[in-house]
């Protein structure tokens, strides 16, 4: 298990170093000069201008700078934002909390509708639930997630008037949980729309392989309730597939609800990262860029670790 | 493709009614503007942000541009970055899933790897770095929606090649002495490229998804551009939301049915290719 476990992590780290690597070389190549663009041209003396190519290494190849980048993120100093004056560290900080409200709110949602569905339609293929679940995953893949937001606030703010649609607190209004609570329901309505459309085809593909097998067919046989075949013989073995979508989505919801954070003035890392790219903020950027990483970083590692716990061939390094 | 296969296509209802509905569509985005003589330029000082009347059929935007003008402008770019991004992005992942699918060893290894890197990290972020870094022009954004897209037809195209692999005519082509190239070419890759018609079908579909967002959030295709997800934009005022429908919805709709009808294409060819699939 101990070795299971190391190699798992050691195989996923390159992941965080590719990411960043990609992102900061990327921005090192844009084209215009990173010290005008943050002062704005002709505001520097040379002397000063010549001291500031020191400070940020300016005078070294990139690679070099990418490792002093990494150096010092990792020693925990993140830089200041060119953009605000603020540090990176602490601009971050403020925002992940709501970002991870929202994207852990949307997940649980969606994991809680569609696993039953998803069952419900592999146990009775072609039946009505069948075809609710067929609808809501072509729903979720085809209409893009700013569309069905601006179709939300357009009925439920504008012309129901039951929710409000922009931020995270009423302003001007002693901040309670039911206020965060009512301003939550639409982005996590139109993010676990989506999700649950690609759980359900996860979940309904897999458990309808599983309900072929032969051990379904014995475990019929013996006479188990059907409820039981479903949840404790199917759902468990369809699970590995089911697991990786909804591990493999953190990420995107973390840095990937961009769209749905801006329409909805979400005060998150998405609304704040293209707040960064507008201001060329290049600290600001490695800076969420980087965060994203780890948390693909960790949801890998915590997946392989969910793995062990679901299939013993795994925890005892068969496979 | 397979005998059978055009048969089989034509007894899938809904791919048959998206390919009229796409091939309607896309007549009508080049004929249209000729036909009634719309430019999606020219501005109107004295019609602005009006409703749909005679002359502006689906009515005017903030600068009194037409509307449907516009639409069928937008609709071109965005197909265009949508089937160029995605021929790009099969360019790339066909030779890369060849080599991780057909060999073993270091390369395989690490095309698989670098693959990994980019599923797990959110695509959006990616093209957000890049169209700020290296420009937001039309063919800017394709060629980086196409090469950041490589990932999913690569992965596709090594997991058959991969499977196929195993099979026992790869086995009785060694023993007929074929070299391991020509086997890979001639036996496995006629064999292992068909699903890829379904993903190209997808990754269009993507790419139009994505570069709508790009372009809604103001970092995609520029006005005065046109494009389906920037009409959109103007939509983000809630003045514009609740009172001027047209400017906004006509663009959503265009994008939601021809994104269904490309996905809807993709399932039918998917089903044709292989009719074991759909008995399960």
């Amino acid at each position: 298990m101990t070795r299971y476990l190391l190699k798992r992590v050691l195989l996923a780290i390159p992941i965080f170093f590719g990411i960043t690597a990609v992102v900061y070389i990327m921005s090192s190549l844009a084209p215009g000069n990173v010290i005008n663009i943050m002062a704005g041209e002709g505001n520097l003396t040379r002397e000063a201008y010549e001291a500031l190519v020191l400070e940020y290494h300016l005078d070294q190849p990139v690679v070099v700078r990418y490792f002093l980048w990494l150096k010092s993120f990792v020693a925990g100093d993140w830089g200041i934002a060119s953009s605000t004056s603020q540090s990176v560290y602490t601009m971050i900080s403020v925002r992940i909390g709501s970002t991870l409200l929202l994207s852990g709110t949307s997940i649980l949602v969606a994991v809680l509708f569609a696993l039953p569905l998803g069952v419900l339609s592999a146990w009775r293929p072609y039946s009505v639930w069948d075809h609710l679940s067929s609808v809501i995953t072509f729903i979720g893949a085809s209409v893009p997630n700013f569309f069905l937001s601006l179709l939300c606030i357009w009925l439920f703010a504008v012309q129901l008037r039951i929710l409000p649609s922009q931020g995270m607190y009423t302003p001007g209004v002693p901040q309670t949980l039911g206020d965060l609570a009512s301003h939550m329901v639409l982005p996590v309505l139109v993010l676990s729309v989506q999700l649950t459309g690609n759980y359900l085809k996860q979940t309904r593909g897999a458990v309808l392989e599983v309900l072929g097998s032969e051990y379904i067919r014995t475990a019929r046989s013996k006479g188990i309730t059907e409820k039981r075949v479903l949840v404790r013989h199917a759902l468990r073995n369809a699970l590995i597939p089911i697991v990786t979508t909804i591990a493999l989505n953190v990420p995107f919801l973390i840095g990937g609800a961009v769209v749905t954070e801006q329409v909805f003035s979400w005060p998150g890392l998405g609304s704040l990262m293209i707040f960064a790219i507008e201001k060329r903020d290049y600290n600001l950027i490695m800076g969420i860029t980087a965060v994203i990483a780890l948390v693909v970083l960790i949801v890998n590692i915590f997946m392989d670790l969910v793995y062990a716990a679901l299939d013993p061939r795994i925890r005892r390094g068969l496979q | 493709m397979r005998k059978g296969f055009l048969r089989r296509f034509m007894h899938h209802v809904p791919a048959l009614v998206s390919v009229i509905v796409l091939l309607l569509m896309v007549l009508a985005l080049f004929l249209l503007p000729v036909i009634l003589h719309l430019d999606p330029y020219t501005t109107d000082m004295l019609a602005m942000n009006k409703s749909p009347r005679p002359g502006h059929i689906l009515g005017t935007d903030a600068t009194g541009r037409n509307i449907l003008a516009r639409l069928c402008e937008g609709g071109k770019i965005s197909l265009y970055i949508g089937v160029g991004s995605a021929l790009i992005s099969m360019l790339i992942g066909i030779p890369l899933g060849l080599i991780a699918g057909g060999t073993k060893g270091f390369w395989s290894s690490l095309i698989m790897r670098i693959s990994d890197m980019f599923l797990s990290f959110p695509a959006m972020i990616l093209v957000l770095v890049s169209v700020a870094m290296f420009g937001s022009s039309v063919s800017g954004i394709m060629l980086i929606l196409g090469i950041l897209g490589w990932p999913a037809p690569a992965r596709l195209l090594s997991a058959n090649v991969m499977s196929e692999r195993e099979k026992s005519y790869v086995m009785s082509a060694k023993l007929l002495g074929r070299s391991n190239t020509y086997i890979l070419f001639h036996c496995i890759l006629p064999n292992a490229i068909s699903p890829l018609w379904t993903s190209l079908a997808f990754r269009i579909s993507q790419s139009m998804i994505l570069e709508s967002g790009l372009s809604f959030l103001g970092a995609g295709v520029q006005p005065p551009l046109a494009s389906w997800g920037n009409m959109m934009q103007s939509a983000t005022s809630l003045v514009v939301l609740t009172t001027r429908p047209w400017q906004w919805l006509p663009a959503g709709l265009c994008l939601i049915v021809s994104v269904i009808c490309i996905n809807f294409v993709g399932e039918g060819i998917r089903d044709a290719l292989d009719p074991r699939l759909k008995l399960n």
